[in-house]
């Protein structure tokens, strides 16, 4: 498959995405965004190794953050996700789905004609 | 302006009917909306489709927020239960999302049929858009799916 994306930003990301630590904090930034505390604590990790990964994917453009008084907020930056991974994706979920109706309508229609 | 990107995939699946009821799905309009009409919150759609080589298909969508989604496809070549070629483009809400070349095959596999669907991609600049409607989870590719939906 080609993109558009550069090999330079392509290996940040794969670097970045390649701890299962970090994996887990995108998917869970990409439902809302968190503190460093909030994303320490379900991983079971110090706030110090929390703060290094999110530096880590920071740097790779996949998460931004934001301080407000003392407290600083992670949010997945917009455009994360490729958007050709993103759009190849979403045509696939809909076209398999719209595959899985085509199965159960031949699989009806035999019934159809057996009867 | 962003580049226009591209891209291709491939679906492959396999069904217990012969090729020809297979294709059959393909070419007959009434079939083609059972299993294509496949969105619970579209308000209208309207589908029409002359399958023949030289003839046109339309798909035209409104949602109840009002966003609506149009592709339009033209049939290249037809070998009738194994082959077909068209290209679409899809546009949101007046804008030109995508256009795509697919090719889709029909071979006789074990007693049904292995269908193999290829799409070549050229994303424009509407798909920047789109992907910034989502937020890389499930649930946004979802959304994404009903929106590309046609």
């Amino acid at each position: 498959m080609h993109s558009v994306a550069t090999d330079a930003g392509l290996d940040r990301s794969f670097q970045a995405l390649a701890d299962v630590n970090r994996r887990a904090m995108i998917d869970r930034l990409a439902r809302h965004p968190a503190s460093v505390s909030d994303l320490a604590k379900p991983l079971g990790l110090r706030l110090p190794a929390t703060v290094k990964h999110l530096q880590v994917l920071e740097a790779a453009g996949l998460v931004e953050s934001e301080k407000t008084g003392r407290v600083r907020t992670y949010r997945v930056a917009p455009g994360a996700l490729s958007e050709v991974e993103a759009w190849v994706a979403a045509r696939k979920r809909l076209l398999n789905a719209q595959f899985d109706r085509l199965e159960r309508m031949l699989a009806d229609e035999s019934t159809d004609a057996d009867a | 302006m962003n580049p226009v990107a591209h891209t291709s995939f491939v679906i492959e699946r396999e069904f217990a009917a012969p090729p020809a009821r297979v294709f059959r799905g393909w070419s007959t309009l009434e079939l083609k909306r059972r299993w294509t009409d496949c969105h619970p919150d579209v308000a209208t759609r309207t589908h029409t489709m002359d399958f023949r080589v030289g003839g046109d298909e339309q798909v035209e969508m409104r949602f109840p927020d009002g966003r609506g989604s149009a592709a339009r496809f033209h049939y290249f070549d037809i070998v009738p239960d194994r082959r077909i070629v068209y290209g679409y483009d899809l546009a949101m809400d007046g804008r030109r999302v995508s256009v795509s070349l697919v090719t889709i095959a029909f071979e006789p596999f074990d007693a049904g049929t292995r269908m193999r669907y290829t799409e070549q991609v050229a994303l424009l600049d509407g798909a920047a858009d789109l992907a910034e409607r989502i937020e890389g989870t499930h649930e946004g590719l979802d959304r994404l799916a009903r929106l590309l939906a046609d």
